[in-house]
């Protein structure tokens, strides 16, 4: 026994890396737990409401389709094919930093963006959230997040992929939940993309893009403010001094930085994709 | 939801305790995982997987004498599932393989050190897993049990057949080495 103590004890006798700062992991942690509860405001939606059911809601009212100008196939129809591939929704959470430079590079003239959160590391697993039963638990397979500025005011644009399990959905995607208001499908170069608005709480939309997967989702989010994690009444990990608040202090974004059919065009893009 | 039942003079206090807590046991919980795995780099991660988990569980955890133990397990866990991943399987290291041959004279301690250290990294993720919680971290069978979620027998079993590994694996080596290695208590 004591030769393994021993074995032990001089096998970590050597000169060891430093430590990883305490505000560094406290930074991925604190992100990590904003994550979880981004997700649930965003994408789970109405308490009580199941994936599982929203599957096999008939179409109801079928939503309009636009078409993007330059790279976009004819649009069709809001009703999806059964028979048209779609990809999975699997990465790895390090695919987080591609997917970054998309959304930054996606932005308009003007505007800038950076990292709300550090990236991450490669041995991250998926976070899990539970949902109601019977709906089986989704998890985030990966996240990025873009702080915009324009210099006076700062907005967000993040995306995520989630998956559930799930077949895609065939139909109309606007009769599933968590819709938003003005649901609309767009064709991206033939993925078919459904859009709506949702209210920011401060008086801003919230446009929101999400593109149906095999066992999933990956869903884009442009907002004009940055906003603080309050799935239910709550203080965000980013709160300082007991009040809420921007990073960096600065207020929203006077205007949205892009629309609805570009935050499309992202959910769209296949490079999104690993 | 941990957001949710959090106020605002919770959160202060809880980032405060979780960065002092940090401080006081980053280093032991990264050497355990150091002794796991091997490897620095990995070691890190697996320590900021059980430390973002920890931060996650933070406010459930009514006890927090028992958050060295919960940690632990945690960052067990974390390296059990790592190496299940088929990109991260260990690779089998034949007798002769140069992982364990080739000491330098001129390097002895270094050498000496890393033939101990792989001498642990050849014996099963599991066995090790036990070796270091009970040997290293002086963790009771009971104790090390409830980190890896398995009976009292098995890690007594665990414990037999990983000294007989580790026995195999170095023989006389050990007593040899300790001698040559700086610090090495004989």
């Amino acid at each position: 026994m004591n030769d393994v103590r021993y074995l032990c004890e001089s096998t970590l006798d050597v000169d060891a890396p430093p430590l990883r700062a305490a505000e560094e992991v406290l930074a991925i942690a604190a992100r990590s737990a904003a994550r979880r509860d981004r997700v649930v405001a965003a994408s789970v939606g109405l308490a009580g409401v199941t994936v599982v059911a929203a599957l096999v809601t008939p179409a109801l009212l079928p939503g309009p389709v636009t078409s993007l100008p330059a790279p976009a196939a004819p649009a069709t129809s809001a009703v999806v094919s059964a028979a048209a591939p779609v990809p999975s929704a699997s990465a790895p959470a390090t695919h987080d930093r591609l997917v970054y430079d998309l959304l930054v590079a996606a932005l308009p003239a003007g505007y800038t963006g950076r990292s709300r959160y550090p990236f991450a590391v490669w041995s991250r697993e998926p976070i899990r959230l539970d949902q109601a039963a019977p709906a089986g638990p989704l998890y985030i397979q990966l996240t990025a997040t873009v702080v915009v500025s324009d210099g006076r005011g700062e907005g967000q644009l993040w995306a995520a992929l989630v998956s559930d399990g799930n077949p895609a959905p065939t139909g109309d995607l606007c009769a599933l939940p968590d819709v938003g208001r003005d649901c609309r499908v767009v064709d991206v170069a033939g993925v078919p993309v459904r859009v709506g608005v949702e209210d920011d709480g401060q008086g801003g939309d919230v446009l929101v893009a999400r593109r149906y997967l095999q066992g999933g989702y990956l869903t884009v989010v442009a907002q004009r403010g940055v906003p603080a994690y309050s799935a239910g009444t709550d203080l965000p990990p980013d709160a300082v001094g007991g009040r809420q608040r921007q990073p960096g202090g600065k207020p929203a974004l006077a205007a949205a930085f892009l629309s609805l059919e570009q935050v499309a065009a992202l959910a769209g893009n296949p490079a999104m994709l690993p | 939801m941990m957001m949710r039942i959090l106020r605002r003079g919770d959160r202060r206090a809880h980032d405060e305790e979780f960065v002092a807590y940090y401080a006081a046991r980053a280093g032991h919980l990264r050497n355990t995982a150091f002794l796991l795995c091997g490897d620095w780099h990995l070691a890190e991660d697996l320590t900021q997987t059980a430390f973002t988990k920890l931060y996650r569980a933070w406010t459930r955890i009514d006890r927090h004498d028992v958050l060295d133990q919960y940690a632990r397990r945690v960052l067990l866990r974390a390296f059990l599932d790592e190496h299940r991943r088929p990109w991260r399987r260990e690779r089998a290291v034949g007798p002769h393989d140069d992982v364990l041959d080739g000491v330098a004279p001129e390097h002895r301690g270094t050498e000496d050190r890393q033939v101990l250290k792989t001498a642990l990294l050849r014996i099963p993720k599991g066995r090790r897993a036990v070796l270091v919680l009970r040997f290293w971290a002086d963790l009771s069978v009971e104790q090390v049990a409830e980190v890896l979620g398995c009976t009292t027998g098995t890690v007594k079993s665990q414990t037999a057949r990983g000294l007989d590994n580790l026995r195999d694996v170095l023989g006389d080596t050990l007593d040899e080495l300790k001698p040559t290695i700086p610090g090495g208590q004989p």
